[in-house]
């Protein structure tokens, strides 16, 4: 029946898997609290600070024209400098998305707000897409390229380095968001931003932070995931979709259940894709997936909704 | 003392003579005479362009339903257009072995009721819940898509196959070339927009309003907002459907996917809000714009990415009436503010008996 060596070894694709989808996915929840937006524009901006990134560090010879007219003349800097750049690259975009959506849009109808959000990315998008046309790059990782096999799969040091990166993001991020002052303040403006107001809450100030920090998470998110796939708008895109879906099963509520919930989207997708209930084709595990998120969904809407009547009660 | 110009109207001569030349019968014999010079003097190159600009316009009229009506974001648009599409070729097309090479019309019921379906089956579940997560399920349901029915090549025809899908044949008249489906799309076009005016004006269009308005009211008066937001997503996905029918014999061959992936919902999605919904002359002006400007402008390397994402932040920036509602807003305002200025003057000379002059008092 179940080949015990492609179980361990998709557990631990699905692990590197979920850590993947759990780098956005924190920072998705993170503006989620703040504002009740889903930040679409984290995508765009995931892809801005990887581009960057890349530019700054990439072997001009690895890039793709190479030899042709069309290389990219891309820098060969040292790692760590280009990490710091790409996040505050990251934290700035989102300052900027934040200034409108926080200010002028501080009242608007959510969904409108997040409509905006879906501009915000496609701008952002659109100037990774001009300034380096039809790029689809090998980005390098800050970890190296080391890898070793653990339970027969073969994992790679950066892939252990972003699990032990985002847990310990998520176990930080927490604290702050439940046991500090500037976690209550952010609570308060999430449920009423009216009322938070009227207690003296800098809401602006705090608005601001939250969404320049989860901007800074979605720059190294870029970075991060682009050297376990590809560099290129599609990709970028696609482990969005994927980090938004771990959110949903979180229930945008928590870091935790966020985390939770990539996990959960990475096993189920890469035990359909390893082979653990046999051969599936790539359409049958889109669909799985689909039913996946869609079960999610609907368990967390109908839960929200029981909660809101409860609360009217 | 002011004398109040006598009111001018302009009357045709003839047969036409009783017709009164009012803005909407200029706007009519206008756009009559640029359909019928017009394109007898341009390239073909800008026909093709309109007549998909056409089909975009019917595509977002499908959106504005769901939007612009019942009040819920899709991202599944280019997903619906997509499944249309190669459902429609599939059934029409010639060249390879089990296709259908049907009569246009059946072709386009099949691919019109798939679009149907399926915009109705993600209603289903969907109606109930917020806003976001409808975004989200609809996001799942255009990546799903992607990556099933539109690689399977034996429906979507798969790259450089030599399989021909053959423009319709309606009631034994050929639309073989491209100034004849260009006529024929315009008038899908016009007949789209005449459905979705009329259905705005039933009872079931000002439901769906009404849910959007205000669900607790709607439900008072008996008006199912599930029901009807499953209904607005079923019309939406009915004209998305006709729209994507039309696409399919356009370009004579099987379309490229990269045409239905994700980005191009989003930029379906930019039409709408930059136009608002309240027209559909708007919508419809805005759908050909952002079909032709990027061609246009192929010159300064107009990325389509930027030009959906200044849509989408412009047009929410603009708020919901959108590009065209804004326009309107001005014109009525001007026209108010004449009205006001008239009935003043009017009011100015009944207060004022002939012959006195009060303004020396």
């Amino acid at each position: 029946m179940f080949d015990p060596f492609i179980v361990k070894a998709s557990l631990v694709t699905g692990v590197a898997l979920g850590a993947l989808y759990g780098i956005l996915g924190i920072s998705l929840v993170l503006s989620f609290r703040m504002s009740r937006i889903v930040a679409f524009v984290h995508g765009g901006i995931a892809l801005c600070s990887a581009f960057l990134y890349w530019y700054l560090t990439a072997d001009p010879a690895r890039t793709s024209g190479h030899g042709t007219n069309l290389a990219y003349a891309t820098k060969e800097w040292p790692k760590a400098p280009a990490v710091i750049l790409a996040v505050l690259l990251g934290a700035g975009l989102a300052a900027l998305f934040a200034w409108v959506a926080t200010g002028r849009m501080a009242r608007w109808p959510r969904v409108t707000v997040t409509t905006f959000s879906l501009g915000g990315m496609l701008i952002f998008t659109g100037i990774t897409q001009e300034i380096w046309q039809g790029a689809f790059e090998i980005v390098p990782s800050p970890f190296g390229k080391g890898r070793v096999t653990l339970w027969g799969a073969n994992v790679s040091h950066h892939q252990i380095a972003v699990i032990a990166l985002l847990v310990f993001l998520v176990i930080v991020l927490h604290f702050v968001v439940t046991r500090t002052k500037t976690g209550v303040q952010m609570r308060a403006i999430s449920d009423d931003v009216e009322a938070a107001e009227m207690v003296g809450v800098p809401v602006r100030k705090i608005s601001m932070g939250v969404w320049c920090l989860s901007g800074a998470l979605a720059g190294l998110g870029g970075v991060l995931l682009t050297p376990m796939t590809r560099l290129g708008a599609s990709v970028v895109l696609f482990v969005l979709i994927r980090s938004l879906a771990g959110a949903v099963l979180g229930g945008f509520k928590s870091l935790p259940l966020a985390l939770l919930g990539a996990m959960l989207f990475g096993q189920v997708e890469a035990h359909t894709a390893g082979g653990t209930f046999g051969k599936i084709s790539s359409g049958w595990r889109e669909v799985i997936l689909m039913a996946v998120l869609f079960v999610g969904v609907v368990i967390v809407a109908r839960r929200k909704r029981s909660q809101f009547r409860l609360a009217e009660t | 003392m002011s004398v109040t110009p006598p009111k001018t109207s302009l009357r045709l001569p003839g047969s036409l003579a009783g017709l009164q030349l009012t803005p909407p019968v200029v706007a009519v014999l206008g756009l009559a005479l640029v359909m019928g010079i017009v394109p007898q003097f341009v390239k073909e190159y800008w026909i093709f362009l309109s007549t998909a600009g056409f089909l975009t316009a019917i595509t977002v009229m499908g959106l504005a339903v769901i939007i612009g009506w019942a009040g819920q974001v899709t991202l599944a648009g280019a997903a619906l257009l997509g499944t249309s599409v190669y459902i429609t070729g599939y059934l029409l097309r010639e060249g390879l072995a089990g296709s259908g090479a049907w009569p246009f019309i059946p072709a386009m019921i099949g691919g019109v009721v798939c679009a149907t379906v399926l915009s109705a089956l993600v209603a289903i579940p969907t109606a109930r819940f917020s806003g976001v997560y409808v975004m989200v399920l609809t996001m799942g349901l255009q990546v799903t898509m992607e990556r099933t029915l539109f690689t399977y090549t034996w429906i979507s025809g798969g790259a450089g196959a030599d399989v021909r899908v053959p423009r319709p044949e309606i009631f034994g008249f050929k639309f073989d070339t491209d100034m004849r489906y260009f006529y024929l799309c315009f008038v899908a076009m016009v007949i789209a927009g005449l459905l979705m005016h009329a259905l705005r004006r039933s009872r079931h269009g000002r439901a769906i309003h009404l849910v959007r308005t205000d669900r607790q009211a709607a439900a008072a008066v008996g008006i199912s907002p599930w029901r009807y937001r499953v209904i607005a997503f079923a019309v939406g996905g009915f004209l998305i459907g006709i729209a994507g029918a039309f696409t399919a014999p356009l370009y004579e061959s099987p379309p490229a996917l990269t045409q239905y992936i994700l980005f191009q919902s989003l930029f379906l999605l930019a039409i709408p809000v930059v136009a608002g919904t309240q027209t559909i002359v708007g919508l419809a002006s805005v759908a050909v714009a952002f079909q032709i400007l990027p061609a246009a402008l192929q010159s300064h390397r107009l990325s389509v990415y930027l030009l959906g994402g200044a849509g989408l932040i412009g047009g929410t920036l603009l708020g919901p009436r959108g590009m065209a509602g804004t326009l309107l807003d001005m014109f009525q305002q001007k026209r108010d503010v004449a009205r006001l200025s008239e009935l003043a003057g009017t009011e100015d000379d009944s207060a004022t008996p002939s012959g006195s002059d009060e303004s020396g008092e």
